[in-house]
């Protein structure tokens, strides 16, 4: 064996690994943007709108991708195709059943994907089934499941919310896609629950439209064990211009200083003067803690200057 | 002819809202960024100005300022927009904005809005 | 036990090609993590991007840009999509050109500077806010302080909101990077997190996709990573800053204030005000891995060939770089060993080596172009096509001149 005869085929094997991934890169390359191939269908959807002619199935992957994407973004810009039209629309481009198979079988990205794409497609009882039987653990994908779960049982809210989860951070995104469809939250029944979620959206939705009827059942979230509940509720109160009483710092009294710290720049964000907050400031003084007279020292920042922030 | 111009950072939104405007007979320029936008009414009189960008009425530039200082009429400008919160829609306001529409947008009362506006331009 | 030339330069080789081998391991967990976060990046742009629905007391961001601005680089700073941000610039204005100007243009009228926080800050001068509502975003310190940590200091002491995103005068963010890097922080609950600026004065858009591709995967020891081709951008909690006590006047303030509170081990708890059901215990904070405090993604540019200080430690996991000069050395020492040795009686092993270090070249290459695709498909940035197929092509003659050429010492 000499060592041409090992050399060429090494030669060749490493020419064709190299063939293989320039290749790849060239079509991956070559294919550019998706810009104007979304805009083709867009403009089909919107004639589907207009003149009520459904554009043909696609015929590839990628094609019913593009479809589903030019469809979520026109229903998020346009209020152009009815719940009607999108769900005969989902159906007869098999759009629907391809994104729900999707969402079983992919991973975390492909779900959360494949979901958010959904949420714009009205489903039928069986698809809505096979949907609450998922349990991503994907915060976006829990996010767009409970929004496709809620849109398809506007009146199981409740059930809905006391069954899922979904980090405290991405509530309110849910509540603002719940108003855009036009959902009808009930507040009193999320706050009937005394469960983790279906408080918060219940806190997000008081805090968001200053209800003032709800005062009491805020007060209320204050004394349960969840911290971000009780977060929640401190900012609900201070968006309702709640005066701060006993209940209040009670609430607090559990929190760490830099915890505590946060609640008083909340108050102080929602315009309340160093006045308004003079409880937090004697129970600050008396354990001596550095935050005592922190709310007159933070409004000096902003002395002379007449804007509220 | 009147001309509109349309600037989005989607353009999905842009083309969208070119063929909801497209009836009207109007001539409709997109621009692909907010500096391309800046660029276009500047370069040309425009009638209409649809945005979806808010940085160029709110960051020192005094866009609208410019635009009413020069010798042609400056254009009606309606920023749309995802965002609802006072404060943008307070500031927008005070840097000359004539109209904050919100998305997702009815068609035919934004076809109403945009027409009623250009028959009320000299 | 003697070993004859050729079996040194045999082990040599394959300690050598081991090496590279775990560079490309790292290289492609790296654009395994990059495509996760690209993927998740436009999950979040698609559904509206930057709108008002998050809380602006959980994602409201202040944003300190420490060192002189011009008057168009004030406006680009204040061009980013996100509702809930201001803007606090640092600097000494004695030292801007047109201060006056930019003062006068955004209304601006002058305020009291009352620390509340306790922080070691010097060399605040005046503090000014706008009068005009729409320009309220910006607030202006002047402030003459030696130390940069003194001026991130002041700044932490006026934010207004609970997330602070330091940054030097050179880095301009994109639209859209505020959206990524909160969301990055509220769902991750660290302390900090970092995402990079990309430096594309110095570099083509596939060296910067390269760096960004070993320091996802955790690499970066030997291999010429961070100082100016891309910089990092910690987004900390203003709450964490405070506890630490603030920035500490060192090369690099900002990535000693990463690894105090990342290495710790244990968040910096204070106790409750007293005992109430309702309070728990101090939880014991693990250290968090890589990825948990990693966004791999490019949401600026640094807009200067010159970053300043250079970073000479990991800005992710705090470990020092190994000088380039023994990579350098080690080379130059592997290819005397091969132009001056005979290899007649292991010619299959050798040219096994070489073909793995050949092959780890390409792959290392289109692993770096994979990640530029991915990263231009996010935020719409340059397609890398031409460059980095020839990239592809002549990759193991590009990997003997970065080595070589001295230049590339932490560039």
């Amino acid at each position: 064996m000499n060592a041409l005869s090992i050399f060429l085929p090494l030669c060749l094997l490493l020419l064709l690994a190299e063939g293989v991934l320039l290749l790849w890169l060239a079509l991956r390359v070559g294919r550019g943007d998706d810009t104007d191939s979304l805009r083709q269908t867009t403009a089909r959807l919107y004639r589907y709108a207009t003149d009520g002619g459904l554009p043909p199935p696609p015929r590839t992957a990628r094609a019913r991708q593009q479809m589903a994407e030019s469809l979520f973004s026109l229903t998020r810009h346009l209020s152009l195709l009815s719940p009607t039209e999108r769900e005969r629309l989902g159906r007869r481009c098999s759009l629907t059943y391809h994104l729900v198979r999707r969402a079983e079988r992919g991973g975390a990205f492909a779900t959360a994907d494949a979901l958010q794409l959904l949420s714009v497609l009205p489903l039928s009882d069986d698809y809505a089934e096979r949907i609450a039987r998922l349990s991503p653990a994907e915060p976006l994908a829990q996010l767009y499941r409970l929004l496709i779960l809620v849109c398809h049982s506007p009146d199981r809210v409740a059930e809905i919310l006391s069954g899922s989860s979904l980090p405290a951070y991405l509530v309110p995104h849910l509540v603002a896609r719940l108003e855009e469809c036009r959902v009808e939250i009930p507040c009193r029944s999320l706050f009937a629950t005394r469960q983790s979620l279906p408080l918060l959206v219940a806190l997000r939705v008081v805090a968001r439209y200053e209800l003032a009827d709800y005062e009491e059942e805020v007060f209320g979230a204050l004394t349960l064990p969840s911290g971000e509940v009780r977060f929640a509720a401190l900012t609900a109160l201070a968006k309702l211009g709640a005066t701060v009483d006993r209940r209040i710092v009670e609430a607090t009294s559990a929190m760490t200083l830099d915890e505590r710290r946060g609640v008083m720049r909340l108050f102080l964000r929602e315009g309340y003067s160093a006045r308004a907050l003079h409880l937090f400031d004697e129970a600050e003084a008396a354990v001596g803690s550095p935050l005592a007279n922190y709310a007159a020292r933070r409004l000096s920042l902003r002395k002379r200057n007449l804007i509220k922030i | 002819m009147r001309k509109i111009l349309l600037a989005f950072p989607s353009p999905i939104a842009a083309e969208s809202l070119s063929l909801v405007l497209g009836t009207l007979g109007a001539q409709i320029i997109v621009a692909a960024s907010a500096r391309a936008m800046v660029e276009e009414l500047m370069a040309d009189s425009y009638s209409l100005l649809l945005t979806g960008y808010l940085a160029p009425f709110m960051c020192g530039d005094d866009l609208v300022d410019r635009l009413s200082r020069r010798s042609a009429p400056r254009p009606t400008i309606f920023v749309i927009s995802h965002l609802r919160c006072e404060h943008s829609l307070l500031s927008l306001y005070e840097s000359g904005v004539d109209q904050f529409l919100s998305f997702p947008l009815s068609p035919p009362r934004l076809l109403r809005k945009v027409a009623e506006e250009l028959s009320s331009r000299p | 036990m003697t070993m004859d030339i050729e079996q040194l330069i045999l082990l040599t080789l394959l300690v050598y090609a081991l090496y590279v081998v775990a560079v490309v391991a790292r290289s492609v967990v790296g654009v395994w993590r990059i495509g996760g976060a690209c993927r998740r990046a436009r999950l979040l742009l698609r559904d509206g991007g930057a709108s008002d629905n998050s809380d602006r007391h959980t994602a409201g961001v202040t944003i300190v840009i420490v060192g002189p601005l011009s008057a168009g680089a004030l406006e680009e700073r204040l061009s980013i999509d996100y509702p809930y941000y201001e803007l606090l610039w640092v600097a000494n204005l004695r030292q801007v050109a047109g201060a006056g100007h930019i003062i006068e243009r955004y209304d601006m009228a002058e305020v009291d500077f009352a620390p509340s926080e306790g922080l070691p800050c010097r060399g605040v001068e005046r503090l000014y806010r706008s009068r005009a509502r729409r320009y309220r975003r910006l607030v202006v310190v002047d402030c003459r302080a030696e130390s940069v940590a003194d001026c991130y200091n002041c700044a932490t002491e006026v934010a207004g909101y609970d997330l602070l995103l330091p940054l030097d005068n050179r880095t301009q963010l994109s639209p859209s990077s505020l959206t990524l890097l909160v969301d990055a922080a509220l769902s991750r609950r660290n302390s900090w997190v970092v995402a990079f600026a990309a430096n594309r004065v110095v570099a083509d858009v596939v060296s910067v996709a390269e760096r960004l591709v070993l320091l996802a995967g955790g690499g970066g020891r030997g291999e010429r990573v961070g100082g100016r081709i891309i910089a990092p951008l910690y987004l900390f909690k203003r709450e964490k800053v405070i506890a630490e006590g603030g920035f500490v006047a060192s090369d690099d303030p900002l990535g000693a204030m990463a690894r105090s509170t990342a290495t710790a081990g244990r968040e910096v708890r204070h106790a409750p005000m007293r005992h109430s059901p309702l309070s728990h215990a101090p939880a014991v904070q693990r250290v968090s891995g890589v990825g948990e405090r990693l966004l791999p993604l490019l949401l600026g540019s640094v807009t200067s060939g010159d970053v300043g200080a250079r970073s000479l430690r990991n800005p992710v996991t705090g470990r020092y770089y190994a000088p380039v000069w023994v990579l350098q050395l080690w080379a130059l020492w592997l290819l005397a060993l091969v132009l001056s040795a005979p290899f007649e009686d292991y010619p299959l092993g050798a040219l096994l080596l070489i073909g793995v270090v050949w092959l780890s070249s390409v792959v290392r290459a289109t692993v770096a172009v994979v990640a530029a695709l991915l990263l231009a498909d996010v935020d719409g940035g340059v397609w890398p096509n031409r460059v980095g197929t020839w990239r592809v092509v002549l990759s193991p003659i590009f990997r003997i001149r970065d080595i070589i050429l001295p230049k590339n010492f932490v560039k």
